[in-house]
């Protein structure tokens, strides 16, 4: 397999220059000194915030095939700013298989990428040994968990051109911008803070590259059955709760999908909408809702619509309850008359009642609606018959709805007991409150009618 | 998961088997897997102590996403199961975790024998026995194992 080094010099294109896979950094210089037209040591290639010295491997700088570095230019008299990364050699990249085949990889498998030519590259771990300690979700190619990079760049340029003065040592170093610091070695750049990102490391590189970091998502070197379904998978996603408890990705997305399908969710200021580890413990929710995007792009799309729906709600918004709109509407006041006002391609002009969301109307809720429903429409001959029969339809299934349910006593949000006890607790706002009252579930409702 | 049964609940079929818990005896029905006989004896210094307890336990589709199934079909005086057999306990409702097993759920439910709680009834009547004469209400208990719940040899 050909193997290329994606080079970037100055702010040009990078361009990829095919090298010796075991070549060393210095064989990449004469490549670049040739490509240029500039003296080999006045070349410095840097990468991942280091400059890599002469002797030392491709293999030993980690950089696989496509990897791009930065070269910049300096005259030998300026001084070194930076000491060369010294590489142990012992540390070698060749844990890491790269298999090609023209077969899709086997269920479950997460390492592979499909490029155009309808091959696919198939890289696997090798048993026992567990490098890859950062997977990102990648947005732009592979739409799955994958394996991830860490990069660092100059905060002001862009540029991979920075050289750290200390590399970062936690997850707070990367994730809190203006923690590590450095030097930018780009000719007329003085940016001195490191910036971090993430990029997949699956496809070859792209232009913007970086995906999300999932800093949950880890390789599953200590072997700990999942806490759902008690498999031992290679991926997993660790609550951060003091025990840690994991999931596998698959259960993670099930585990995620009831608790949408009941909208079991919990809305926190600090947070966002997020879910805590499965077995309750305490401060145990997701902080990154980038993980949310293991459910796939289709429930991460409601993930986000339920969010949203759930923020406004929680700041005495109210959602238009008109079919096909749902636009979020904040009133202002205390006035029952909400209109959903078509302003900038949202809303339908829908004019309702805040509190029972029917078509707005004058007085006690419940009343209203009874009358509406038992309203005999006199001009019925009018109507089309099909609209005719469709109106009988809806206004049996207003009366069902109104004959089987009560109202939440905060939300309005019809409810329908099927069992259990007299404790309601609302899906939609989770309210709890007393079926026989119809007010907040008290001790008293507890002594007087919990079930019966 | 290749549209059977999940491995899950066939490693727990399989652990219930291998290790029973004291005192339980879990067997998945022969037509259906995920259907479960129990027998729950009486923990000792109980009123139902000397019985044997019979549940019925069913995993719905959604398990572990969602709790268990459980009922008694022994008649049982006790404030926090009802006259259908249902049983009043959180792990079963709200508090149902992924990590909790049909093992937990099963010992959760013999604790309850051990320690009745008539101030979270489901059974009011029971309740309120329990709470104006406790002794009585023992008594009762005792009697309901003698007359429902006779103890016999454990299925193997």
């Amino acid at each position: 397999m050909k193997f290329f080094v994606n080079v970037r010099y100055n702010t040009c294109q990078p361009v990829p220059l095919e090298v010796d896979r075991i070549a060393t950094i210095l064989t990449l210089k004469e490549k670049i000194g040739t490509r240029y037209q500039l003296p080999v040591d006045e070349i410095r290639v840097i990468f991942q915030g280091r400059e890599l010295s002469d002797n030392a491997t491709f293999e030993q700088c980690d950089l696989g095939n496509h990897s791009c570095v930065h070269a910049v230019r300096h005259s030998p008299s300026v001084q070194l700013r930076q000491r060369p990364l010294d590489i142990p050699k012992s540390q070698g990249l060749n844990s890491i298989r790269e298999v090609i085949t023209d077969t899709p990889p086997p269920g479950g498998q997460y390492l592979y990428y499909k490029p155009p030519g309808g091959w696919y590259l198939h890289i696997q771990p090798p048993k026992g040994l567990y490098r890859v300690r950062f997977h990102v979700y990648c947005r732009s190619v592979c739409h799955n968990v994958q394996p991830g990079k860490l990069r660092v760049r100059c905060s002001k340029c862009k540029q991979g051109t920075l050289t750290v003065s200390q590399g970062p040592t936690e997850w707070g170093d990367v994730m809190v911008p203006g923690r590590i610091h450095g030097e930018c070695q780009s000719e007329g750049c003085d940016g001195t803070v490191a910036e971090f990102y993430f990029k997949c490391a699956v496809h070859p590189s792209l232009e913007d590259d970086s995906a999300p970091v999932l800093d949950l998502v880890r390789t599953n070197s200590l072997e700990v059955p999942c806490a759902a379904c008690t498999d031992t998978v290679s991926l997993v996603l660790v609550f951060p709760c003091s025990a840690g408890h994991a999931l596998c990705l698959d259960c993670f997305r099930t585990y995620c999908i009831t608790k949408l399908n009941s909208r079991a969710f919990t809305q926190l200021p600090d947070v966002g909408y997020s879910l805590e580890c499965p077995a309750g413990c305490v401060n145990s929710h997701i902080r990154n809702p980038h993980h949310f995007r293991i459910l796939g792009d289709e429930q991460y799309t409601r993930y986000q619509r339920l969010a949203t729906e759930e923020y406004v709600l929680q700041n005495g918004g109210v959602l238009c309850p008109s079919p096909g709109c749902g636009a979020g509407l904040l009133p202002e006041g205390e006035d029952n008359r909400v209109v959903c006002e078509k302003q900038g391609g949202f809303g339908c002009g829908f004019e309702f009642c805040r509190y029972c969301h029917e078509t707005y109307h004058e007085g006690d809720c419940r009343t209203s609606l009874l009358a509406a429903i038992s309203a005999d429409s006199g001009d019925d001959y009018r109507l089309d018959p099909e609209n005719a029969l469709r109106a009988q339809w809806e206004k049996q299934s207003k009366l069902t709805i109104v004959q089987t349910t009560k109202a939440c006593p905060k939300c309005n949000a019809p409810t329908e007991k099927s069992g259990g006890c007299m404790h309601m607790k609302c899906a939609l706002c989770c309210f709890q409150w007393c079926w026989i009252c119809c007010k907040e579930w008290t001790r008293d409702c507890q002594a007087d009618h919990w079930f019966g | 998961m290749s549209g059977g049964l999940p491995r899950r609940i066939i490693k727990e079929t399989q652990r219930l088997q291998a290790e029973p818990v004291p005192g339980i005896v879990a067997i998945p029905d022969d037509s259906n897997a995920r259907y479960f006989h129990v027998d729950v004896a009486g923990p000792k210094e109980s009123p139902y102590e000397g019985g044997v307890f019979k549940l019925e336990l069913f995993l719905p589709e959604e398990y572990p996403m969602s709790a268990p199934k459980v009922r008694f079909m022994t008649k049982i005086y006790h404030p926090n199961i009802d006259k259908l057999g249902r049983i009043c306990l959180d792990i079963l409702k709200d508090k149902w975790s992924p990590a909790l097993q049909i093992r937990t759920v099963l010992l959760s439910i013999q604790a309850l024998l051990s320690a009745p709680n008539p101030d979270d009834p489901l059974a009011n009547d029971v309740a309120e026995q329990w709470k104006v004469n406790e002794a009585q209400a023992i008594e009762i208990a005792k009697q309901w194992t003698k007359r429902y719940a006779p103890s016999q040899p454990m299925p193997s």
